[in-house]
């Protein structure tokens, strides 16, 4: 690849990056330095611990009903039986023991 | 907002959707943004506004020459990939999201037959690159052959860029796992494997178990990819550059499962835990601790383990 930054990429440029690619990442094993590997997943962990939320939830009617969560706690919604994160809706079904 | 005598409508979502109405008899506004041709010809793109000019130069960089990433740039590379995740085409009138184009194209095709002659080769680590360049190669045609990649449309080279990233990152993935576990097996330890010709079990979250503890075996990128933090297994392999070595075979454990194999550990940071191999490392992160051991003295502790002998 030449010395232009991606914006200025032409097609050729970006097909030779490719298939460099394929080659030198099949015949390397291309792994990360250790410390930011550790950095990264001890970030990740950490993002994690802090991004506990508990859900309430109680029987109505035979059907799963969640509480509102607190404004705070907004990058997660809460309504009847869903949760809905980012991206993800999640549904949460009761089935029979 | 209005432009030229069109109707232009800007839609601000997760990403943005351009969106035009004319206005009969007056400027053809299609012809001249030349929008007419390419929306009649190309599947329209859509990548996330939250995809920086910083991610595409990271994922880039990684492409042409991992080695010149900074710490920020691995990160701005795993998040690059998870943006992408969601970027969208649209075939046909049917809306796919890059992710879902990379299940449907890529892995549903090329998965299982990768994995089978994998499988067949005697010598994984010499044979592998090998294979996984062909299958690579195959790839790559086939998705310029898909006619979702076109060189007047630079996001669409992303859809390019993004999978063939994803089918390196499991190809090299699981070559590094089936040489983990033939090693294992020829090492005499016990243990039960989940089963990598089975696309089920290649999505459970744990490769194998041994003396109780679940295991995964994961190349580093790989496995920064798919990790969310949680670390539901007790212990991972994995390949690390550093301390002049091109790559270390690890294994990182929790603490209970350090313990159960147990032995004297020496305090180390980031920066030098290769170095201290291999003494056992012990990393600590704020509430977070980790054990890092050497691939070799690990599987050398649990064969010990096995054949009756002491864990003190």
């Amino acid at each position: 690849m030449s010395d232009n930054t991606p914006a200025d990429m032409t097609y050729e440029q970006f097909e030779a990056m490719i298939d460099g690619y394929i080659e030198r990442s099949s015949r390397e094993s291309g792994e990360m330095p250790a410390s930011a590997f550790f950095a990264l997943l001890f970030e990740k962990m950490a993002a994690r611990a802090q991004e506990t939320v508990k859900v309430h939830g109680r029987i109505v009617d035979g059907q799963l009903v969640l509480a509102p969560l607190p404004a705070e706690q907004s990058a997660v919604q809460v309504r009847g039986n869903e949760i809905l994160v980012d991206r993800w809706r999640i549904v949460v079904s009761l089935q029979s023991a | 907002m209005h432009f030229a005598s069109g109707i232009v409508c800007v839609t601000l979502q997760d990403s943005i959707t351009f969106r035009y109405e004319r206005v009969p008899g007056q400027f053809d506004l299609e012809r001249g943004l030349g929008l007419g041709a390419r929306s009649k010809q190309y599947p329209m793109v859509q990548i996330p506004i939250s995809f920086l000019p910083a991610h595409r130069t990271a994922l880039y960089t990684y492409m042409t020459d991992d080695r010149r990433l900074t710490r920020d740039q691995w990160r701005m590379l795993y998040e690059a990939i998870d943006i992408l995740d969601g970027a969208q085409i649209t075939i046909s009138g049917q809306l796919r999201t890059f992710r879902q184009i990379y299940q449907e194209r890529v892995d549903q095709v090329f998965a299982d037959p990768y994995i089978a002659q994998l499988l067949e080769l005697e010598d994984v680590p010499v044979q592998s690159p090998a294979l996984t360049a062909t299958f690579a190669r195959r790839v790559s045609a086939a998705l310029k052959e898909s006619g979702l990649i076109h060189r007047e449309e630079p996001d669409s080279w992303m859809l390019r860029a993004y999978c063939i990233y994803w089918w390196q990152s499991f190809a090299r993935d699981y070559a590094f796992e089936v040489e983990i576990l033939r090693d294992l097996a020829a090492s005499g330890l016990s243990f039960t494997a989940h089963n990598v010709r089975s696309r089920y079990e290649r999505f459970s979250p744990a490769d194998l178990v041994v003396l109780d503890l679940l295991g995964d075996f994961k190349t580093s990128v790989y496995f920064l990819q798919t990790e969310t933090g949680e670390l539901s297994n007790d212990f991972y392999v994995t390949r690390l550059r550093g301390a002049g070595r091109e790559r270390t075979l690890v294994v990182f454990q929790k603490t209970h499962a350090w313990e159960k194999i147990n032995g004297e550990t020496v305090d180390g940071t980031l920066d030098n835990v290769l170095a201290l191999l291999p003494r056992p490392v012990r990393l600590r992160q704020g509430e977070h601790e980790l054990i890092v051991v050497e691939y070799e003295t690990w599987k050398r502790k649990l064969l010990h383990i096995q054949r009756g002998g002491s864990n003190e």
